[in-house]
């Protein structure tokens, strides 16, 4: 028996001891006179997230496959992530404010500023898809004058912004997807840029 | 193998081939995402305990109790909260990239691979439980038939259980996942049941015409999308809570469930007075301390008021993860202590005028003996408010405020 089995073998071990002194803990307890009412709790999560939540975000995601492209995919994935997450964490303010006898439990606005929350990101995303998509089509407009290809490197160094971009006209540090002749490869360099564009936007976020 | 692909009436919804598009649900997204997770329960699981321990009420402890910094309360619950939310992207994240294998065919194949498939509805329904119970805990909402703190507490033991047991089944695959390595052809298998369900789906999936036509195109999801986003997730849910523990970023405190200082004295407040029961008794002019020691005595407010006062600038840190510092001013606890001839190292017990499971606290030796451990009568240089405690109430270095007894009528010497 290999050493990293045999560490995998102590893990497992470790693993099922501790989960077992978990569920002895569970039953020896006091102060938990109904087990049943905490495996209602455990089973429940389950089927909340398996048989309700799962399936109506794969759902949401095959419809979000036939109606976008590719990287409108990507921003409705981080939407549905951000937003979702937000909103999951807000359940239990928004149902119980204002219930507690202490106005110091969940003092603010929850239905207001998750609001607010979902509006910044769905208008942070459509601006930005939309800032996107008219930077994309200038690119092209632009790869489709007539220019002459300098060099063969000039493509491969698309993908450092600064250096290669010093020789071209265009001031604010963008690619020089100019220099691609085809209007496909244009296309495919102006989507490059904007990956490095989308990462220094995620950066800045 | 027995059969790879289910009857034909069963091949349905999430059971048809090619149900799911085939990126994003691979070794490499499960196990990059499954560290971060893993990470955020140990860091979870370490803070929880700590809690527990500091709350235990019964001498003696193994444990020495960390009186400083005085912030250390404040920054392992303050942590086990903010983690325990930032959970939540991650194992949403996670749960969705091993989702298909939910519906991996067969269900089982050998014993040893139905036990492994139990250890992860355990480890499912453990991970769950605990974000749901801790997350209504925080907003005091409590609508199950069971304790919380002893039910988060084992489930906890639990979940980590199945969590260990898991990253033993899964090494191999974590390993490949976090190298970057290709899975294997399901003909080179060795890694017993682990693998086989979800690669003899695949290799079935390739090798059926009719499911090559339906079978998954690629989403056009980037991996880097997805962890991308679960990383936002979890900066925007920490960045949206975090001001009730770090109240230098209360501005950005858009969904905690506290305001750190929203309250009477420019601090919340767990219980208030009359939710105690105390509203009339903590006003009763007759109010006096009693100090049962070897030498026991009375003090009324006055008698009180009239020995020397400290000042002690100290955090009310709450097992509900938030917490604000404030100033408190009163008489030192080892004062009173040394004056009713308690022996060196007492433990003491803190009666309240509250009825009930807070109606009294042991201290440890280690916060009696502390000169920065008042019976504050003040906070933020007003006399206490009757929400915060009047007419004194116990405020102790890097201590769970559930202790922080308030109300005080009586100290009791604990024998050793």
């Amino acid at each position: 028996m290999t050493a990293a089995k045999r560490l995998r073998i102590g893990l497992g071990a470790l693993g099922v001891a501790t989960l077992g002194y978990g569920v002895y803990g569970l039953f020896d307890e006091s102060g938990i006179r109904d087990e049943a009412a905490v495996g209602e709790w455990l089973v429940g999560g389950v089927i909340g997230h398996d048989f309700l939540l799962a399936p109506v975000v794969f759902i949401l995601g095959a419809i979000a496959y036939r109606l976008t492209d590719a990287r409108w995919r990507g921003r409705l994935a981080a939407v549905l992530l951000l937003g979702g997450s937000l909103t999951l964490i807000s359940i239990p303010a928004l149902l119980r404010q204002g219930l507690n006898r202490n106005k110091t439990v969940l003092p603010l606005d929850y239905a207001r500023n998750l609001g607010v929350l979902l509006a910044v990101l769905l208008a942070v995303v459509a601006a930005y898809g939309c800032g996107v998509a008219l930077r994309r089509s200038l690119a092209l407009r632009r790869s489709l004058r007539p220019v002459v290809v300098e060099d063969a490197e000039e493509e491969a160094a698309g993908e450092e912004p600064v250096g290669a971009a010093a020789a071209d006209e265009e001031a604010d540090g963008e690619e020089p997807v100019g220099e691609a002749a085809a209007g496909e490869e244009a296309v495919g360099a102006a989507a490059a840029a904007e990956e490095e564009v989308e990462d220094e936007e995620a950066q800045d976020t | 193998m027995a059969s790879p692909t289910p009857p034909k009436w069963l091949r349905r919804g999430p059971l048809r081939e090619g149900a799911f598009r085939p990126d994003l649900h691979d070794e490499r997204t499960a196990s990059l995402i499954g560290t971060a997770l893993g990470i955020a329960f140990v860091i979870c699981f370490v803070t929880g305990l700590i809690s527990h321990e500091l709350q235990q009420q019964r001498p003696p402890t193994w444990l020495p109790l960390p009186t400083h910094p005085v912030w250390f309360y404040r920054f392992t619950q303050g942590l086990h909260v903010a983690t325990g939310l930032a959970c939540v992207p991650l194992l949403l994240a996670k749960l969705w990239t091993v989702y298909p294998r939910l519906f991996a065919w067969p269900p089982v194949t050998s014993i040893l691979h139905a036990l492994e498939r139990l250890s992860i509805l355990v480890l499912v329904a453990g991970a769950i439980f605990e974000l749901v119970t801790g997350i209504q805990n925080i907003a005091q909402w409590y609508p199950w038939h069971f304790p919380f703190v002893p039910a988060h507490h084992w489930v906890a033991w639990i979940t980590v259980g199945a969590m260990l047991l898991h990253l033993a089944v899964k090494a191999p695959a974590i390993a490949r996942g976090l190298r970057n390595r290709p899975a294997p052809d399901a003909g080179d298998v060795g890694e017993g049941a682990e693998a086989t369900a979800e690669e003899d789906a695949a290799v079935a999936a390739g090798a059926d015409p009719e499911a090559a036509a339906a079978s998954a195109q690629p989403s056009g999801l980037s991996r880097r999308v997805l962890i991308g986003s679960t990383a936002l997730a979890v900066l925007a849910v920490t960045a949206t809570t975090i001001g009730q523990s770090v109240t230098s970023l209360r501005f950005l405190d858009l969904l905690g469930v506290r305001s750190p200082h929203d309250g009477p004295q420019d601090v919340p407040i767990n219980r208030t007075a009359s939710q105690a029961g105390v509203l009339q008794r903590a006003v009763d002019p007759a109010w006096a301390l009693e100090v049962d020691g070897p030498r026991p005595y009375r003090l009324t407010l006055a008698e009180l008021n009239a020995l020397p006062q400290y000042r002690e600038r100290l955090p009310i840190a709450c097992v509900e993860g938030w917490s604000v510092d404030a100033g408190w001013e009163g008489v030192r606890l080892r004062d009173l202590l040394e004056r009713a001839g308690f022996p060196e190292g007492s433990w003491v017990r803190v009666i309240s005028l509250e009825k009930g499971g807070y109606g009294s606290s042991v201290m440890q030796r280690e916060y009696a003996s502390d000169p920065a451990t008042l019976l504050a009568l003040r906070l933020n240089g007003e006399v206490l408010s009757i929400d915060h405690g009047y007419p004194a109430r116990i405020i102790a270095p890097a201590r769970p405020g559930v202790l922080q007894t308030k109300w005080v009528t009586r100290l009791e010497l604990i024998p050793a």
